[in-house]
């Protein structure tokens, strides 16, 4: 299993909020680039990165992430507002060696089936849960969808995979929900990356052990609950 | 049908085993390489690194051999599928050495390879069209199963260097490296890629190869333990492949 350090993006500062609520913001480093720089020293091969602003129409960190994509050393997947086919293009043509498609790809079945045959392999679809719930729309939209049925559906396509985000879990360290893990890697003939509430490397074995392919980890790193370099050295790239 | 899967105690099966159990009526992990063999398809997973692998291999190599050999059907994936070869560059020890030739380190600055990648199957093939036709096929009415045939979930940093191309029935490349993606010997058939990590097309790809090597059943004229890859006797088993595969591509040498 691999781990991946999220950097997500708010009027170009590198932020991390607690439960993904705005109001809740607990980090905030000016240079995200810097902090991407000290991710990849620590020696983590990939990173996540997230405009928080795109993703609800406030702004755009478009700079930051084309800097990011291009940086030497590192995979970089990106999401956060990309809701068209012409955003997916440009992001991957900048360097993005995935795009993460949130909300339209949930609301939008035939939208995102298109999408998926037409990059395959390079899009990761966001399937964000409270509880068993889907929600969608920055996590202010919760849909009667239970999450293992979407990603039942989801696993036609070739996507890169998907991130199942425990919203419940998200920033407030309060250790992994195993259960939703599991279960969706059980329905899910796909990568499946884990995010939302990663504490330990006890945690990330447990999701290793549960088959996952990939977790994202963001506030524990940033506060100093896991030592970077001693997550990156057992799961920072792959043996 | 009995699948089982040899656990040489390297990492999570359990999606690996989930797919197969698709097809299959019962799925079996087993650690001892002997016992894996009371089965009616053998299953050499892809996690781990080789010399690890081949240690725990080592008690039962010679009868895992000569059982393949000796035409029980084998899936390796994976690290599986290089374990089908003689050595490896990541490690001591002797594979089980059903394909001639070696594994070598990819020839690449990104390794290991993690993500999609192409699956290019040869062309003007049996198996190959086997392989398209049976993984990769898409009912064009349903919008959601419109997957390309042709990308595949690959992790891995080493990969087959088989002394016979003409076993290779699909190869992929990452950056220049050119490499063996599917390989295929009568009722063997080694898949660098995940195919449990493939989409539902790679889950249908496992059900096809089983239903290709699925044994037939007992019958006066049919001894038990037969598996003739193409059955005399018709069956459900049999026709339900026939559904799915063309008859003429099924491959057989």
């Amino acid at each position: 299993m691999l781990v991946i350090p999220a950097i997500d993006l708010r009027e170009g500062a590198c932020v991390q909020l607690v439960g993904g609520s705005y109001d809740a913001e607990r980090v905030r480093l000016a240079d995200p680039v810097a902090v991407a720089r000290r991710f990849i020293r620590d020696g983590f091969g990939q990173l996540h990165v997230v405009d928080l602003d795109a993703a609800l129409d406030r702004g755009s960190n478009a700079d930051v992430v084309e800097t990011l994509v291009a940086l030497e050393g590192v995979q970089v997947q990106v999401g956060g507002g990309v809701r068209s086919g012409g955003a997916i293009v440009r992001l991957l043509n900048a360097g993005a060696a995935r795009v993460v498609v949130g909300t339209r790809a949930i609301e939008e079945p035939e939208w995102i089936a298109a999408t998926a045959s037409a990059f395959p392999g390079a899009i990761l679809v966001a399937a964000d849960a409270h509880g068993h719930h889907v929600v969608t729309r920055g996590w202010t939209r919760a849909l009667e969808t239970d999450v293992r049925d979407l990603v039942h559906e989801l696993a036609r396509l070739p996507l890169a995979g998907v991130l199942v985000t425990a919203v419940h879990r998200e920033g407030r360290m309060e250790g992994v929900d195993l259960e939703l893990t599991r279960s969706v890697i059980e329905c899910c003939p796909l990568p499946v990356y884990v995010a939302g509430g990663i504490t330990s490397l006890d945690d990330l074995r447990a999701l290793a052990a549960a088959g996952a392919h990939a977790a994202i980890i963001g506030m524990a790193l940033y506060t100093g609950v896991l030592d970077p370099r001693a997550v990156a050295t057992e799961f920072g790239v792959p043996r | 049908m009995r699948v089982t899967l040899f656990d040489y105690g390297a990492g999570n099966l359990h999606s690996l085993a989930k797919a197969l159990s698709e097809a299959a009526d019962e799925v079996r992990v087993e650690p001892d390489p002997i016992r894996s063999l009371e089965t009616d398809v053998l299953v050499l997973p892809g996690v781990g690194a080789f010399a690890s692998a081949v240690e725990r291999l080592e008690p039962g190599r010679a009868a895992m051999r000569a059982a393949i050999e000796d035409g029980l059907p084998c899936l390796g994936i994976c690290l599986g599928a290089q374990l089908l070869f003689e050595t490896s560059e990541e490690g001591p020890g002797q594979g089980l050495g059903i394909f001639a030739g070696g594994v070598t380190r990819l020839r690449a600055e990104r390794v290991p390879q993690i993500g999609w990648n192409t699956l290019e199957p040869v062309r003007g093939r049996g198996a190959a069209r086997a392989l398209a036709q049976a993984g990769w096929a898409s009912r064009p009415e349903a919008l959601l199963e419109r997957a390309p045939l042709d990308f595949v979930y690959y992790a891995h940093s080493f990969a087959c260097r088989p002394a016979d191309e003409g076993v290779v029935i699909a190869w992929s490349t990452h950056e220049s490296d050119r490499f063996a993606a599917a390989i295929r010997r009568r009722n063997v058939l080694g898949l660098q890629f995940h195919p449990e990590k493939s989409s539902r097309a790679g889950v249908r790809l496992l059900g096809a190869f089983l239903d290709q090597v699925r044994p037939a059943p007992r019958s006066a004229t049919m001894p038990l333990g037969c598996r003739d890859p193409e059955p005399a006797a018709p069956s459900h088993a049999v026709s339900r492949a026939a559904a799915r595969l063309d008859p003429g591509a099924m491959p057989c040498w």
